[in-house]
C-alpha cells in the first residue's frame, strides 16, 4: 500500500496553489504519479470521512437483521439467530405480494421515468421561439419542486369521487371517474401516473442539457445529405444523447424495489394494501410502527441486496452493449 | 432548418405546441384548483362549486393560519437548512467528482473511491442504526442532522462526474503541461465550463432539502424545530379544534368560523408552503437557463 | 493490479467493520450504564435502591438543589394553553419547580394524534435515547424496554416516597398495577383500570333521531332502517358512518354490530373461553360474517359513504362536525370526541344508546383484561433522581385528586392542563360512575370526594343549561342517567365478556398481531366495498389462523388455563 497516499496530516501544510509550480520545477513529475495525485485524495477527504461514518457506520445495523435483537447496549448485546428472522420475513402471507406490488410499481415508474421525459425533451427541442420554451418549462418543471406532503393533500382532495375537482369536471360529461386512491385496481396506476406527472418536466432538464451540446454542424451537414426532421431525430439527436440515456436507465435500475416511499406512505389507506403496499412502507410499518426492528431490518437488508444484484447486472449490460462505463 | 418549411413541419409544429400547452396546463391546474379553494368561502367549497374560480372571495384561510406562530417557525428552519445544506452538499459533490472523473492512468484510486461512495446508494442501514450514528456524534436536534449524514448527494456526484468526464481532454492536458495544480485547474477551468451541471445538482439538492420530511420528525426533538415539511405531514388541520382552543372569542375567531372549513385552509396552507419556492423557482430557472447556453458553447 | 483491488477492498471492508465497532461502542457508552452489556433487568435495582439521595426524604419535600428532570411530551392540538403558556412553561412546570425544586425539561415533543410520537418513541427505544419520565401504552414497547434494560424498577421507590394516598390506588384499581409490574417487580405508574366503561355505544344526534321517528332501533333490521331515512340520496348525508379502520376501538366501527350477533370484539386483544370452553378470538366468530352481511348491504344501498375506505378518524371527524354523518358505533367518550364539534357548532345533542339487537343471537361486547393499562409512566433505569417520580406524581395526587380547593381541579385538571404533568393519576372519569349516579340521583353532591364534586356540578349544571361548556357535555354524556356509563353497568350486565390475555402474551401474538390484523381488515373492506364475495370471510378466518393465529390460540390456552 502505498502509504504516502493516505495520512492527511502530512498534506495539509501544502499550500495546494503553489504546487502545481513545485511540480512544474521537479523532475519528479513523470516518475512520481503519487505525489501527482495526492491533491485529489485531499479532495476526497471531506467525502470520505463523512459518507465513512455516516453511511459505512450505521452500515454495522445490518447485523440486526440476524439477531433475535433486544435493544440494549449497542449491536453486540443479542443474540445471533442466523437466517432466522430472513425466515419468518418470506413466509409471511403478504411478503410477497409486496414484491410483486413494488416491483409492479417500481418497474413501470422506471420505464416511464425515461420514455416520458425523453419525449418531452424531444418534442420542446423542436420549438425554435425561447419564450414559448421556456413558459412551458416553467410550468412543467413546477411540480418536481414539491413535496409528496404538499402534492398527497392536493391528490387527495382533487381525486375525490364527490367533491374532487376532477370529478366535478368530468359529471357534465356523463363521466363518472373511478376511485382513484380507494380502489385497488386504480390505486397503483395512480401512483405511477401522478409519479410521473411530478417528474417527467424536470427529469427532461438533463435530456435537454444533452441535446444542446450535441454539435450543430451534425445536422447541418445532414441537411446538405438531404435528411428529413425524423432522419435526423433517428440518426443524430437520438445517438447524441444516447449516453445520456443509458446512464439515467442504469441508475434507474438500483430503484428496482423503490416503489415511492414518501408518495405512497401519504396517499394509501388500509382498503389499498393488496395492491398498493410496498416494500418500504412495509419495511416502516414493521419497524416504526409494530417496533418489530429485527424483522424491519431483514427485510430492508433483502432490498439492498436484490438492488445490487440488479445494479451490478445493469452496469455490465450498460458496459458490453454500449460500451458505457458510470465509472 | 429554416430554409425548408414543409406543410408537415408545418402541421407538426402545431400539434406539438397544442400537445406542449396541453402539458403545461396538466402540471397547473391542480394548484389553480387548491388556490381557487384557498380563496372561496367555506360554504362554496361544501357545494362543491369550486374549480378553477374563488367563489365568495375572502383571504380568511391565510389569514388563520399565519395568526399561528407554529407555521412561520417551521418555514424558518427549513429556509436555515437549505441555506447550510445546499452549499454544503455543492461543496461536497464538486470535491468529489473532480477527482473521480479523472480517468484511470491519471487517479489509479479512482474505481475503489467510486464504489466506495457507490455503495451508500444501494445500502442503506435502514432509520435506527442510522439514528444511533447521528445521536454519538451529537446531532439530535441540531439543524446539522438534516445536513450532515446526506452531506455528499452521491446521485448529484454521478451526474457531475459524468459531465466532467464528457469534457475535452484537450483542456486539462493543456493546463497540466502549463504546471497547473489539480486545485487551479479545477476552480479555472472544470467549473467555469460546469456551470450547466452544477446548476442541475443544486436545484436537486435545494428539493431535496426543502422536500424531506421524516427525518425532520425523528431527529428534532421538538416540534418547534420541524422544518416546514416536518411540520405539514404531522399537522391534521382541524378547524374545529382550533376555534374550540382558542380561550377568547375574538372577532377574528368569528369570522373564521363563518369562512373557514379544513378544505379552506388547508389549500391556503399548501400554497404558503410554495411560497418561497415560488419565489427562488424563476431565479434559478433563468440561471439555469443560462447555464445551458454556456453548456452548449462549449461544443 | 489484480492485488492492490483486492488489498484496497480489503481496506474498505476494515473500514466499514472500524466504523461500525465505534457506532456500537457509542451507543454502548451512552446507554451502558445498567447491566454491564447484559440485558438484566434485575441490575436496576441496585442502582435504584442502593443510592438513595440524601436530600430526598419526604414524599413532597423540595429540593435544596434544583434539580433537572426530562420527559417526553405527548403534543396534542387538543392542548388548552392559557396565558401564553407553552410545553416548556406552564402551570404544571411553574408549580413543580416552586413546590419541589424540579426544573422540568422537554426531552422530545411530538404529536400523539397523528403517527409521530409513537414513531419517535420506537426509536428511542431501539436506540435507548430516552428522557427521565415517559409516558407510553404500548405493550410491545413496555416489554422491549424491560428486556433491554432501560426501565427502573419502582417497587421500593414507590413503598418509599408514595403518599398514603397514592397508595391507596393500588388496593383500589389492582388491575392496572399488576399490568406494570414484571415478575412481582412494579416497572410503571400504570392507569386505574376497571374495563366495563370500554363497551360500544349506538350514537345518534337527536335532531336525527327526531327526524327518524324519534324511536331509538332496538334491532339491527330496525337500525338499518334508521340509516335508509337518514341518507339523503345526494350524498350531503349518510346516514351510517365508517371509519376505513372499522376494526378499531374508535367512532365509526363495526364492533357494535358484530357484538350483536354475538362476537364480542374489541381492537385485536380480545381472547376469551367461549361456551365449550376452548379459547376463541373475536374477530374470526361467525357473527363477523353475519355482521359484514349487513354492512355490505348497506354500502350497496348507498347508506355508508363510498368514499369511508380514505377515511381514517380525523377525515371522518371533520364529516362528523360538519353534520355529514349521524348515526355510528361509538365508544362511551362520544360526547368529549367527535360530537363535542356538533355540540359547539350547532348546539345539538348527540347520545348513546345501548346497541339494536339481533333476534336469535345473544348479544355480546368484548372488553380488555383489567390487567391492560391504557397509560404506563415510566422512569428510566438510568435516571438520577428515581425519587422526583414519585415527587412529581404525589404533587399531583395533592393537588388535583385530594386537594379541598376546588380551583384546583379547575386550574390544574380541566382543559388538558393534567396533561402537562410528567406524572398524572389517570382515572378515566368513567370509573366515579358508581359513586355519581347514586349522588345525581339523591341530589346529594356533599358526600363526594372534592375532584368528583366537580363533574357533579358540571353534569348537574350542564341539564340545567346553565354550564354549556364542553367538560360539561362530555361528562354529561357519559354520566347521566341514560348516559354511556349507565348502558355499560345495567344494560349490558351479564353481556359483557372480558379477555382473559392479560399482561403475559405469547412471542408470536407480539409478532404477528399487526398482520394477522390486516388480513382481517383486508378482506373484511373487500366484502364490505363488494369487492370480494362474503365467503371470502372463511378464507381470511383460515389465513389467520395459519399464519400465527391458531399458534396464538394454543399458546394462551396453556398460559391462561
Amino acid at each position: 500500500m502505498r502509504r504516502e497516499a493516505l495520512p492527511p496530516h502530512i498534506c495539509t501544510n501544502i499550500n495546494l496553489f503553489a504546487w502545481g509550480e513545485i511540480m512544474n520545477n521537479s523532475k519528479l513529475r513523470r516518475r512520481n504519479k503519487n505525489l501527482r495525485e495526492l491533491p485529489l485524495h485531499i479532495m476526497l477527504i471531506p467525502a470520505v470521512v463523512l459518507v465513512g461514518i455516516y453511511s459505512y457506520g450505521s452500515m454495522a445495523g445490518i447485523g440486526i437483521a440476524f439477531q433475535r435483537f433486544v435493544p440494549t447496549n449497542g449491536l453486540f448485546g443479542s443474540e445471533w439467530v442466523g437466517l432466522q428472522n430472513f425466515q419468518t420475513l418470506f413466509t409471511m402471507p403478504t411478503f410477497w405480494p409486496i414484491i410483486r406490488n413494488t416491483v409492479f410499481i417500481a418497474l413501470s415508474k422506471m420505464i416511464l421515468h425515461v420514455v416520458v421525459p425523453v419525449i418531452f425533451a424531444l418534442l420542446l427541442n423542436e420549438v425554435a421561439n425561447i419564450g414559448f420554451k421556456r413558459s412551458i418549462q416553467t410550468f412543467v418543471y413546477l411540480p418536481h419542486f414539491l413535496s409528496w406532503i404538499i402534492l398527497a393533500g392536493i391528490f387527495k382532495d382533487l381525486l375525490s369521487p364527490s367533491s374532487g375537482a376532477v370529478a366535478l369536471l368530468m359529471s357534465p360529461l356523463g363521466i363518472q371517474i373511478p376511485f382513484f386512491l380507494g380502489d385497488k385496481f386504480w390505486f397503483p396506476i395512480t401512483m405511477v401516473l401522478t409519479d410521473v406527472w411530478k417528474g417527467f418536466g424536470f427529469g427532461s432538464v438533463i435530456y435537454l442539457a444533452a441535446l444542446t451540446s450535441i454539435d450543430p454542424s451534425l445536422y447541418e451537414s445532414a441537411m446538405i445529405d438531404g435528411a428529413g426532421r425524423w432522419k435526423q431525430t433517428l440518426h443524430i439527436t437520438l445517438p447524441g444523447i444516447q449516453s445520456t440515456i443509458i446512464l439515467m436507465t442504469v441508475l434507474g435500475m438500483a430503484n428496482i424495489l423503490n416503489g415511492g416511499f414518501d408518495q405512497i406512505y401519504n396517499m394509501y389507506s388500509p382498503v389499498v394494501l393488496d395492491t398498493g403496499d410496498i416494500l418500504d412502507t412495509f419495511v416502516f410499518r414493521l419497524g416504526i410502527e409494530s417496533a418489530q426492528f429485527a424483522l424491519s431490518t431483514a427485510a430492508g437488508f433483502f432490498k439492498s441486496i436484490v438492488s445490487l444484484l440488479f445494479i451490478i447486472a445493469s452496469y455490465y449490460l450498460a458496459d458490453r452493449t454500449a460500451g458505457y462505463r458510470i465509472f | 432548418m429554416n430554409m425548408q418549411t414543409s406543410v408537415s413541419r408545418k402541421i407538426f409544429m402545431a400539434f406539438n405546441c397544442i400537445l406542449l400547452v396541453g402539458t403545461a396546463l396538466i402540471c397547473i391546474l391542480p394548484f389553480i384548483n387548491q388556490l381557487a379553494v384557498s380563496f372561496s368561502h367555506k360554504n362554496a367549497v361544501a357545494a362543491n362549486q369550486v374549480i378553477f374560480w374563488p367563489i365568495g372571495f375572502n383571504l380568511s384561510a391565510y389569514d388563520f393560519i399565519l395568526k399561528g406562530d407554529a407555521f412561520m417557525r417551521a418555514l424558518w428552519v427549513s429556509i436555515q437548512r437549505v441555506a447550510i445544506g445546499v452549499p454544503v452538499n455543492l461543496l461536497l459533490i464538486i470535491l468529489t467528482a473532480y477527482p473521480l472523473s479523472k480517468s484511470k492512468e491519471n487517479f489509479r484510486f479512482r474505481s475503489i473511491y467510486s464504489w466506495f461512495f457507490v455503495v451508500t446508494i444501494l445500502f442503506s442501514a435502514g432509520l435506527i442504526p442510522t439514528y444511533m450514528i447521528v445521536r454519538f456524534t451529537g446531532l439530535i436536534d441540531s439543524i446539522w442532522a438534516l445536513v450532515l449524514p446526506g452531506a455528499l448527494p452521491v446521485f448529484s456526484m454521478l451526474v457531475v462526474m459524468n459531465y466532467m468526464r464528457s469534457l475535452p481532454p484537450e483542456l486539462e492536458e493543456a493546463a497540466y503541461v502549463d504546471g497547473a495544480s489539480h486545485v487551479r485547474t479545477l476552480v479555472y477551468i472544470i467549473l467555469p465550463v460546469s456551470t450547466p451541471t452544477l446548476a442541475t445538482v443544486t436545484l436537486f439538492s435545494f428539493v431535496a432539502h426543502w422536500n424531506s420530511w421524516f427525518d425532520g420528525q425523528i431527529y428534532m426533538n421538538r416540534i418547534q424545530n420541524y422544518p416546514l415539511q416536518s411540520y405539514l405531514q404531522t399537522m391534521v388541520i382541524n378547524v374545529e379544534a382550533f376555534f374550540r382552543n382558542s380561550t377568547n372569542v375574538s372577532a377574528d375567531i368569528a369570522r373564521y368560523i363563518e369562512l373557514v372549513s379544513a378544505r379552506t385552509s388547508a389549500a391556503a396552507q399548501m400554497f404558503l408552503a410554495m411560497i418561497p419556492i415560488l419565489i427562488i423557482y424563476p431565479f434559478l430557472q433563468k440561471y439555469f437557463a443560462t447555464g445551458l447556453v454556456l453548456g452548449s458553447v462549449k461544443g | 493490479m489484480k492485488s492492490i483491488h483486492k488489498r484496497v477492498f480489503a481496506l474498505v471492508i476494515a473500514l466499514v467493520i472500524v466504523a461500525g465497532l465505534a457506532a456500537c461502542g457509542g451507543s454502548g457508552d451512552q446507554s451502558g450504564g445498567t447491566g454491564g452489556g447484559t440485558p438484566a433487568p434485575a441490575s436496576n435495582n441496585n442502582s435504584g435502591a442502593a443510592a438513595p439521595a440524601p436530600v430526598a426524604d419526604g414524599p413532597l419535600t423540595p429540593y435544596a438543589e434544583p434539580v433537572t428532570i426530562t420527559w417526553a411530551v405527548q403534543a396534542s392540538q387538543v392542548q388548552k394553553f392559557f396565558d401564553g403558556d407553552t410545553y416548556e412553561d406552564n402551570r404544571w412546570s411553574r408549580k413543580i419547580k416552586e413546590d419541589l425544586n424540579i426544573d422540568l425539561e422537554v426531552y422530545f415533543s411530538a404529536d400523539i394524534s397523528t403517527d409521530a410520537f409513537r414513531n419517535r418513541i420506537n426509536v428511542a427505544l431501539a436506540s435507548g435515547d430516552l428522557p427521565d419520565i415517559f409516558n407510553w401504552s404500548d405493550r410491545t414497547w413496555f416489554t422491549q424496554a424491560y428486556e433491554a434494560g432501560y426501565l427502573y424498577d419502582m417497587t421500593d421507590l414507590y413503598a418509599q416516597y408514595a403518599t398514603d394516598n397514592v397508595k391507596a390506588y393500588q388496593d383500589k384499581w389492582p388491575g392496572g398495577f399488576k399490568g406494570a409490574s414484571i415478575d412481582g417487580r412494579l416497572y410503571a405508574f400504570p392507569s386505574m383500570v376497571d374495563n366495563f366503561h370500554q363497551a360500544v355505544y349506538l350514537w345518534i344526534r337527536d335532531d336525527w333521531l327526531e327526524k327518524a321517528g324519534g324511536k331509538p332501533p332496538q334491532t339491527v333490521d330496525e337500525m338499518v332502517e334508521m340509516a335508509r331515512i337518514l341518507t339523503s340520496g345526494d350524498g350531503s348525508t349518510y346516514g351510517f358512518a365508517l371509519n376505513n379502520k372499522f376494526d378499531e376501538s374508535n367512532f365509526g366501527n363495526i364492533a357494535g354490530l358484530a357484538s350483536a350477533f354475538g362476537a364480542p370484539v374489541r381492537g385485536q386483544d380480545v381472547y376469551y373461553r367461549g361456551s365449550d370452553g376452548k379459547m376463541q378470538f373475536g374477530w374470526i366468530q361467525p357473527g363477523v360474517k353475519d355482521a359484514l352481511a349487513v354492512v355490505r348491504d348497506m354500502y350497496a344501498e348507498g347508506l355508508i359513504d363510498p368514499e369511508f375506505v380514505v377515511k381514517d378518524g380525523g377525515t371522518l371527524e371533520v364529516d362528523v362536525a360538519n353534520g355529514k354523518v349521524g348515526m355510528m358505533y361509538h365508544m362511551n367518550w362520544g360526547t368529549w370526541y367527535p360530537y363535542n364539534f356538533v355540540y359547539e357548532s350547532e348546539g345539538v345533542i348527540t347520545r348513546p344508546y345501548p346497541i339494536p339487537t339481533q333476534a336469535g343471537h345473544d348479544f355480546k361486547v368484548g372488553i380488555n383484561s383489567n390487567e391492560s393499562p391504557e397509560y404506563m409512566f415510566m422512569l428510566n433505569a438510568n435516571t438520577k433522581h428515581p425519587e422526583a417520580f414519585m415527587k412529581i406524581l404525589n404533587l399531583y395526587e395533592a393537588t388535583v385528586e385530594s386537594s379541598d380547593k376546588a380551583d384546583n381541579f379547575q386550574d390544574f385538571w380541566a382543559d388538558e392542563q393534567y396533561r402537562l404533568c410528567p406524572v398524572f393519576v389517570p382515572i378515566p372519569t368513567e370509573l366515579y360512575a358508581d359513586v355519581l349516579h347514586p349522588a345525581l340521583a339523591a341530589n346529594d353532591r356533599d358526600s363526594l370526594a372534592t375532584g368528583v364534586q366537580v363533574y357533579y356540578d358540571w353534569i348537574k349544571n350542564f341539564e340545567a343549561g346553565t354550564d354549556t361548556n364542553p367538560n360539561a357535555y362530555g361528562t354529561w354524556g357519559q354520566m347521566f342517567e341514560r348516559g354511556s356509563m349507565a348502558v355499560a353497568l345495567y344494560d349490558y350486565s351479564g353481556h359483557i365478556v372480558q379477555s382473559v390475555m392479560s399482561t403475559e402474551r405469547p412471542e408470536i401474538w407480539y409478532q404477528n398481531s399487526s398482520i394477522l390484523e390486516g388480513i382481517l381488515r383486508t378482506t373484511f373492506t373487500d366484502i364490505i366495498t363488494g369487492a370480494k364475495p362474503l365467503d371470502a370471510f372463511d378464507e381470511a378466518v383460515a389465513d389467520w389462523l395459519a399464519n400465527g393465529g391458531q399458534q396464538t390460540l394454543d399458546e394462551l390456552e396453556v398460559m391462561y388455563p
